[in-house]
């Protein structure tokens, strides 16, 4: 395992503050008087300019995780705990008016449904132009400028045109595209990107990623990418954090969490992708389903489904153990 | 056709009703002919269609007089009185939804309830009653019958009272015309503030989970341009659509309070028109009660087009 320099804490520019930090964050659901844990104790950072990926079954937490962040939910409906900054500045009790600040400005979200994300009856361009009318004082024109700017930086052949067209006019894949344009309104330091190729087609999907990549690189841009899709995370982020039934099983850097897995869990979700199927043998699921955040119990919440396990699992809390700076994992006994 | 067939079956024979009580039998047979009423019914429906084609809605048994004229001196009272309800509907019912809607579980939210459903059930002429008993009867502050009073009067332009006034300045006729018009108006926007109420408050509800609103919140707005912006203009359409149902209720209602305010309309003319099995009337304004109705509804449909640019054609 040779030694890899994206993680924040051994780069050069460690003084700057990370753009996420996370540190033993837990987050829970109302239900009426109930308070359901989700996301228990989880910590991992991003750093300036990285591709983070979030990855998980469905329930995992993953986009409770991006609403908690953006704090999408008001607080009776979700509540944090443990710590969650952003440049440094402490989001778990910042008031709303300034979270507002924050939200479309320095961080900005496009989400898994671009059918549905885009107001029907607003055109393209006003609806980018809103975000500008939040965060900036721009004048009306300089703002029209800026939307086709931010139009065409996306890829559109025609960004006047697409400007004054209503959603309704535009395929999947260009949505997404305005979206992006969208979140890219205001420079953000962070764009969160909740499974934002789910629901496109494959060829669709590596031109949307294709074009986060570049404006990742344009814009010196931290990315919080939340997938569930393996090849993606492989092919685009730097660092990885895999969560399994609101826990952060392991986290570290692409190399050493794809390529060579520690926990037992992320060794079967990759065994589950489809392309590693070169050998011709279908691949099987991981058996058993994710237990609900109803019967969460002490010890391992993968050992039911772990071909590892044995009652030491099941006996107390797993420990975090890094195995190599900024390479974590929650497994007692790890696979490397 | 079914009103015609009703009307048809309806027992009394027409020409009792042209004659004098001590009419002949030959006197009878000679109107009947005149009046075409001794040839079959097929021929009578037959003739009744090609007239109603060419606007002519033969002449009423009672007044003498061509039916079209008839209901043509009526129509602007009707219209009038069923305009300012409507706008007294929207401008009340459409707010109450909204802020139902917004405070969704909290008191407000369950007295608008109240209000909606008690203005829903409680019938019309039941409702007219009581605003006459407490705001004519009681308090003094409103009329309870009529268009004007007596000795007021407005030059006709367009046959619609108030907007006459305003044309020809008559601010008196103006401020009179309101006050008659008030408890009619009142007594036919109830009906619908429940409903429309009601229906704003589920449409803004659901407008509120729609996946938008949260691109919207993610973009950093306000909670109050978010509702303004991307709220309400998603949840105008279900309300537009209702209330193009609700004309149908409006039109059925403003025969009733018509009748119950003596209102100059063709409501309080079709009454009297049944009354004394005045056919050609009878038929002549239920057909005017379907032509209104259906362009109404024609102007919704394209009203829709404005409000929603998914129903129109791409530009591309």
């Amino acid at each position: 395992m040779t030694p890899h320099t994206a993680n924040a804490a051994d780069s050069p520019a460690a003084a700057e503050p990370p753009v996420i930090s996370a540190r033993n964050l837990s987050l829970f659901v109302r239900d009426g008087r109930k308070r359901i844990r989700i996301v228990s104790d989880v910590s991992f950072d991003i750093a300036r300019g990285e591709f983070f990926a979030l990855v998980g079954e469905s329930g995992s937490g993953k986009t409770m995780m991006a609403r908690a962040i953006m704090r999408l939910l008001p607080k009776r409906m979700l509540e944090i705990e443990g710590e969650l900054s952003f440049s440094g500045v402490p989001l778990t009790d910042l008031p709303e008016a300034r979270m507002r600040g924050l939200r479309g400005g320095a961080i900005s979200m496009i989400f898994q449904e671009p059918m549905t994300s885009l107001d029907p009856l607003m055109q393209i361009g006003r609806q980018i132009e809103e975000t500008m009318e939040v965060h900036s004082d721009l004048r009306r024109k300089e703002r029209q400028e800026r939307v086709e700017q931010l139009l065409s930086e996306v890829r559109f052949d025609a960004p006047a045109k697409v400007a004054r067209m209503y959603p309704n006019e535009l395929s999947g894949g260009m949505r997404q595209r305005a979206m992006i344009a969208m979140a890219l309104a205001n420079n953000p330091k962070l764009l969160i990107a909740d499974e934002p190729t789910t629901a496109l087609d494959v060829t669709i999907q590596r031109e949307v990623m294709e074009i986060i990549q570049r404006l990742r690189e344009k814009h010196d841009l931290s990315v919080l990418f939340i997938s569930h899709d393996l090849s993606l995370v492989h092919q685009y982020a730097d660092r990885v954090g895999v969560l399994y039934a609101g826990m952060l099983m392991e986290c570290g850097d692409e190399r050493d969490v794809i390529g060579s897995s520690a926990h037992p869990y992320t060794a079967a979700l990759l065994n589950c992708a489809p392309r590693r199927r070169i050998d011709g043998e279908r691949r099987q699921g991981i058996p058993g389903v994710v237990p609900s955040p109803l019967n969460w119990e002490t010890g391992c919440r993968f050992r039911d489904r772990c071909k590892y396990a044995d009652a030491k699992c099941a006996a107390a809390p797993v420990p975090v153990t890094e195995l190599k700076a900024g390479w974590f994992t929650r497994c007692i006994r790890p696979l490397s | 056709m079914a009103i015609f067939g009703l009307l048809r079956l309806a027992p009394g024979d027409a020409a009792d009703l042209l004659l004098p009580d001590d009419a002949t039998d030959e006197q009878v047979a000679e109107t009947r002919e005149a009046w075409g009423l001794d040839r079959p019914i097929w021929i009578q429906y037959g003739q009744f269609l090609s007239n109603l084609a060419r606007f002519d809605l033969g002449e009423s048994y009672r007044y003498r007089a061509p039916v079209f004229e008839l209901i043509g001196e009526r129509l602007p009272a009707t219209l009038e009185l069923s305009f300012y309800a409507l706008l007294l509907a929207v401008v009340v019912a459409v707010p109450l939804g909204v802020l139902a809607a917004l405070k969704k579980g909290k008191t407000v939210d369950a007295v608008v309830s109240v209000v909606a459903v008690s203005g829903v059930s409680a019938p019309s002429f039941w409702v007219g009653i009581l605003l006459v008993l407490f705001f004519s009867g009681y308090l003094n502050l409103f009329p309870s019958s009529g268009q004007l009073p007596y000795g007021v009067t407005v030059p006709e332009i367009t046959g619609f009272v108030t907007l006459d006034a305003l044309l020809s300045g008559s601010w008196d006729a103006l401020y009179e015309g309101f006050r008659y018009l008030a408890l009619p108006a009142l007594t036919l926007a109830l009906a619908m503030i429940g409903i429309i109420s009601r229906i704003t408050r589920a449409s803004v509800i659901d407008a509120g989970q729609e996946e938008h609103v949260f691109t919207a919140v993610a973009k950093g707005m306000s909670r109050r341009a978010i509702v303004r912006r991307h709220l309400l203009p998603n949840a105008a359409i279900p309300v537009v659509t209702i209330i193009g149902l609700e004309l149908g209720a409006l039109i059925s209602g403003s025969i009733i309070v018509e009748v119950v305010f003596s209102w100059p309309g063709i409501g309080t003319l079709l009454f009297q028109a049944i009354s004394v099995r005045d056919m050609p009337l009878t038929t002549g304004i239920v057909a005017s009660y379907t032509i209104i109705f259906i362009t109404l509804n024609l102007l919704i449909d394209i009203f829709y087009v404005f409000v929603d640019p998914r129903l129109r054609g791409s530009k591309g």
